[in-house]
């Protein structure tokens, strides 16, 4: 199971993506064909409220539009509605709704049907997953055929951000009134570039073209398998085999093989996902900045990356993931024993302590890792006991506030939307609901930072208060920053324009096969 | 020369007589072949610490990945541990493991699946639809329970398997006892007027013992298995304690750049499968010449 | 006692142990920490969303009741929505079931079908040549980890020679059965040794028990004595391994599962637990249930047609 929180994408890394041309650069793209894809995860349902997994979530958006879509730009770019206007008091946005565009099954897609899922959106009642995307709407209503009012309670900086989610899907009112939530969770009709032929679930998903897509010639693919191959190995054979043309989460001790293939690539993209570990503040010595920051120096990342990741990452010089307000210039901790020891020495814990961290069971990456921290933190005189933790307890475990550390897997952590304020909210403000992330991270001005960017609608401001936050998180916040994880997918030859967001899913309405 | 039985040729009496020296023979063999093996293994991993080889938990990340050599033998892991020093530290874990959990678990087994199989009757019933639901209760969810009675370690490992493999061997004695239950031996013996359990455990023990011994041989390679998949859910060693499953399991992604991680220590496991399988055989044959 | 008889008692039997054991896993995975709620929400969950989607998944029922409402849907073979995949359960075990039970059932053949025979020679040229290589060999098989072995096969037979697909499962019932050939070697790879070490020790020991000698004595050909004496008197030992592992592999296949992307039972079963789906650990629990009290009674029954002593 992995856990999404919200936010935008990294300033430096989007402007990467703007720039690079998209791979299928040899000549126009061209109609038609199947492309086989082998996932690691497969869709539990398709709704778009209720989803909480990437299985389901990379699905849905194939299948669903939204008012603003997440492309690979640091803003939400316009989809079903074509423009916007915001009044004064940054309260009430008016969206001008594209025309004539039909859902998948020919109905066209009106006022009533954004109104109906946007209200869907807006009740916590109804989206219990992500409950606090919608909270700050107040109502909606139709000021003409193909105009659309959202007031809000007080404004919100990232607004638009979570409106680009799949959680606000358009879907067809009158039809998902008459299947209800269970049948169209099965069959759902919406008026994405794609829609559903066949789900077998444990096995495949079946995409069509839908015939009334509006963006003009997309999608260009005929049809879309997607499989289910849990195991990395076997995934990896599928790519090799020509048996699929993508297979995602290549293993880090893969990469090099598999780029190695005559017929396939392996791009290795940023996403907003990272990976950290977590102490829980409340408890002694880690109420210490001195002891996170000894422990910090003592974390040989660089090293690591290399043998652990064969490089498909980069260092974090942040607590939470690399999105939108990400400040490049703040300093990761270095390795620096030196450092290390002499910070603890003037920590409350001179001698060193003994701890036992929270990892997945089961996970064997997470396992290595936390053996390496293990056997480095030694060198300080930390001991640490490693409890593999089964996923269905590990929450429950970490949010009871009585464990000392934790740590998740690296891919299980990443932004559902462009902007960084749900992250911020979740890890830095203690009564965001969840105490930061259970750690109990209790700093006054933290919560006063986050307040302050939520509440604007000035980038500037906005911009300002995330940096300062960043700087504050790194010095004081009880945990210890690894890695911002990559994106790895094995991409044969033949498959052109194919990209991953960094909210990790795919552009697949601009992919085409090669002849 | 004993004289031969009445009505059998003289030549078939002697290539009986020869075939029984050879089998003699091979049971002693292959016993001893057997625990020479295992011997070797179990004397390495006991004297493990006084060999001088580097330490089994010691991570060093710039000797990551190396293939065997004269310096690793068995070449290093992705956080650059020797495997040989750990397959060698991981026997002391993982023979006392595999023996202790299948020879407790054959002996319970084998009491209660030969009453269950002397006696018949309700108690036969009783006993067998209490094995059902041991072997058809989820042993994840079994395991999930202990570790969160007992806690991680090694201990809940022990219970957990225990308490389902007793109920292996009890069918399977069971199914045995039926099978001789109305041989003539067994009948002449309570003719004889011998007691309920001077029947079962002197009587009809080695004939049961046989069929126990050989699936117990096969058993103790899938408990050291098992200890492995156990560590999946939270029970089992604690890292960063070199464990020959784990090892294994770790070795999985590292399959086709680093054959070395998974392979060699899947050899060891051969190697001490090979010993206890002939260890097996040979007690089996030994037992048959005193079952006869 | 005839067979209808017997049967019917041990149907009459099964009921209680089937009860027993889905009250035991529904109460006793209760007993684990965990919350399916807080599973589903992960990391973003307050407290509250938690207590919503507790509500609405009808957790905060006692759990009496919940037990009733899945006993009481479980008789019309109805058991509820899974709370992850929103959707009956019903369809999605019955699909995987399908799946399972052909997987095994193959495995079983292959089994046989080599055991038998290799533990046939193995017994008669018992310490020659052909015994040592049999058990050599069937020894190396058993215990090479079952991943290893699986990814070997794939890398030959369908990377190297395109004989099978490397994972997934066919449609047309010709291509079903190839891609579950490899999945069904891996697994008969496990379960031929044991089978075959079990038959060949029991073989033997029928070999040498005083009837046979007595039908040689009595001049009867040597095939005949070892199929009509003394094969079946052999099988028993070797059937009730048989019996505990179908029931054990219906459950247990997930490795293979994994490495040939099938969706069986085994790996539904452990996503149900991580996941703490109690509607779903429940229902398969009763179908693992019922597949082991079937074939054990089949077993028993095997028992007594092989052999009429057992009979009583």
């Amino acid at each position: 199971m992995t856990a999404r929180l919200g936010g935008l994408l990294a300033l430096a890394a989007s402007a990467l993506f703007v720039a690079a041309p998209a791979q299928g650069e040899e000549g126009a793209p061209r109609k038609g064909g199947t492309l086989t894809m082998a996932r690691d995860s497969e869709p539990l349902t398709l709704n778009p409220i209720g989803a909480g997994d990437n299985g389901s979530i990379f699905m849905i958006v194939q299948v669903f539009d939204t008012l603003v879509e997440t492309a690979d730009a640091p803003l939400p770019q316009s989809a079903l509605a074509t423009g916007w206007t915001v009044s004064d008091d940054a309260k009430t946005w008016t969206f001008a709704l594209r025309e004539g565009v039909k859902f998948s099954n020919g109905d066209p897609l009106t006022c009533d049907d954004v109104k109906f899922s946007i209200d869907r959106f807006a009740d916590p009642k109804v989206n219990t997953s992500y409950g606090g995307f919608g909270a700050a709407i107040a109502q909606t209503e139709c000021a003409g055929p193909s105009s659309f009012v959202v007031k809000l309670k007080a404004p919100q900086g990232a607004f638009l951000d979570y409106l680009s989610t799949f959680i606000p899907s358009i879907v067809p009112k009158a039809l998902y009134e008459k299947m209800g939530d269970k049948a169209f969770s099965e069959k759902p009709v919406g008026s994405g570039p794609f829609m559903v032929k066949e789900w077998v679930r444990g096995q495949r998903l079946v995409l069509e073209r839908n015939p009334y897509y509006w963006k003009n010639g997309q999608p260009y693919l005929d049809q879309i398998v997607v499989n289910y191959v849990p195991d990395e190995n076997t995934r990896m054979l599928k790519v090799e085999s020509d048996e699929a043309q993508i297979a995602t989460e290549v293993p880090y001790a893969q990469i090099e093989r598999v780029a190695a293939l005559d017929h396939v690539d392996v791009q290795i993209e940023n996403v907003m996902a990272w990976d950290a570990v977590w102490f829980n503040s409340r408890k002694a010595p880690f109420n210490d900045p001195q002891v996170i920051r000894a422990l910090n120096y003592a974390t040989p990342k660089e090293a690591m990356l290399k043998t652990l990741m064969h490089g498909a990452g980069d260092i974090a010089n942040h607590v939470i993931a690399r999105v939108k307000y990400w400040d490049p210039a703040v300093e990761a901790y270095p390795y620096d024993l030196a450092k290390a020891k002499e910070a603890l020495a003037k920590s409350s814990a001179p001698q060193g302590f003994a701890l036992s961290c929270l990892i997945v069971a089961g996970d064997q990456f997470e396992l290595q890792q936390a053996q390496i921290l293990q056997s480095e933190w030694a060198k300080i005189g930390v001991t640490m006991e490693i409890q593999a933790v089964d996923t269905g307890t590990i929450w429950t475990r970490w949010g009871s506030g009585d464990e000392n550390c934790f740590t998740f897997t690296g891919a299980g952590l990443s932004s559902d939307a462009l902007s960084d304020d749900n992250l911020a909210v979740v890890f830095f403000d203690f009564t965001g609901g969840i105490e930061s992330f259970w750690t109990g991270w209790n700093n006054k001005d933290a919560i006063a930072l986050v307040k302050e960017a939520d509440g604007t609608i000035d980038e500037e401001k906005r911009k300002a208060a995330f940096h300062k936050l960043q700087r504050l998180a790194m010095a004081e916040y009880p945990a210890v920053p690894l890695f911002f994880i990559k994106a790895r997918t094995a991409v044969s030859d033949k498959v052109k324009g194919f990209k991953t967001l960094p909210v990790k899913w795919w552009n697949l309405e601009d992919v085409w096969l090669a002849p | 020369m004993r004289p031969f039985p009445p009505g059998i040729e003289e030549d078939a009496w002697l290539r009986l007589t020869k075939r029984a020296r050879l089998d003699r023979r091979w049971a002693t063999i292959s016993l001893y072949a057997g625990i020479a093996i295992v011997a070797f293994i179990a004397g390495l991993s006991a004297a493990a610490p006084f060999l001088g080889l580097k330490d089994p938990t010691a991570t060093d990340l710039m000797n990551a990945l190396q293939p065997p050599s004269l310096a690793f033998p068995f070449g290093t892991d992705d956080l650059g541990r020797d495997i040989f020093a750990r397959v060698v530290y991981a026997g002391r874990v993982d023979l006392v493991f595999g023996i202790v959990v299948t020879y407790v678990s054959l002996v319970i087994g084998l009491s209660i699946g030969a009453i269950s199989g002397y006696f018949g009757g309700l108690i036969d019933t009783v006993i067998m639809r209490i094995v059902d639901l041991v072997i058809s209760f989820p042993f994840i969810i079994l395991i999930l329970t202990i570790a969160a009675i007992v806690g991680p370690g090694l201990t809940g490992a022990y219970i957990g398997v225990i308490a389902v493999s007793w109920a292996l061997y009890a069918r399977l004695t069971r199914g045995e006892m039926l099978a001789i239950r109305r041989r003539e031996f067994i009948l002449n013996a309570e003719t004889l007027g011998y007691s309920a359990p001077r029947v079962v455990f002197v009587h009809a023990l080695p004939n049961l013992l046989r069929a126990n011994l050989v699936f117990s041989m096969s058993d103790i390679v899938l408990n050291i298995l098992t200890l492995a998949a156990l560590s999946y859910l939270g029970l089992g060693v604690a890292p960063p304690t070199p464990e020959w499953g784990e090892m294994i399991a770790q070795g999985q992604k590292n399959l086709f750049n680093a054959w070395w991680i998974s392979t060699l220590p899947g050899l060891v496991i051969v190697l001490a499968g090979i010993g206890f399988s002939l260890i097996g055989d040979g007690l089996a044959d030994r037992l048959d010449e005193s079952g006869r | 006692m005839s067979l209808i008889a017997f049967a019917g008692r041990r149907l009459a039997q099964a009921i209680p142990v089937l009860l027993i054991i889905t009250v035991a896993a529904f109460s006793v995975i209760h007993l684990v920490p965990g919350d399916p709620a807080r599973v589903m929400l992960g990391s973003r969950a307050t407290d509250e969303a938690v207590q919503v989607l507790r509500e609405q998944l009808g957790l905060d029922k006692p759990l009496v009741t919940q037990y009733l409402d899945f006993l009481k849907a479980a008789m019309r073979l109805d058991f509820g929505d899974s709370l992850f995949q929103r959707t009956a359960i019903g369809p999605i075990v019955a699909a995987r079931a399908v799946h399972s039970l052909a997987l095994v059932a193959y495995a079983v053949l292959i089994s046989l079908v080599i055991a038998v025979p290799l533990a046939l020679l193995s017994a008669i040229r018992r310490n020659l040549l052909a015994d040592h290589v049999v058990r050599a060999l069937t020894t190396l098989a058993f215990c090479m980890p079952s991943f290893w072995t699986a990814l070997l096969l794939v890398l030959l037979f369908s990377i190297r020679l395109k004989f099978f697909p490397t994972s997934g499962l066919g449609d047309s019932p010709l291509a079903y059965l190839a891609s579950l050939t490899l999945p069904a070697v891996s697994i008969g790879l496990y379960l031929t040794p044991i089978l075959l070490r079990s038959l060949r020790a029991s073989l033997i020991q029928t070999l040498g028990a005083e009837f046979v000698e007595a039908a040689r004595a009595r001049g009867f050909g040597e095939a005949r004595i070892l199929f009509k004496h003394v094969l079946r008197n052999s099988l028993i030992a070797m059937l009730t391994i048989l019996g505990i592992n179908v029931g054990f592999l219906i459950s247990g296949a997930v490795i293979v599962e994994n490495v040939f992307s099938i969706p069986g039972l085994g790996s539904l079963m452990v996503a149900a637990i991580v996941q703490r789906d109690y509607p779903v650990i429940v229902a398969l629990t009763l179908v693992f249930g019922v597949v082991v009290v079937a074939a054990n009674f089949l077993v028993d029954l095997s028992y007594a047609l092989l052999d009429p002593r057992i009979r009583q």
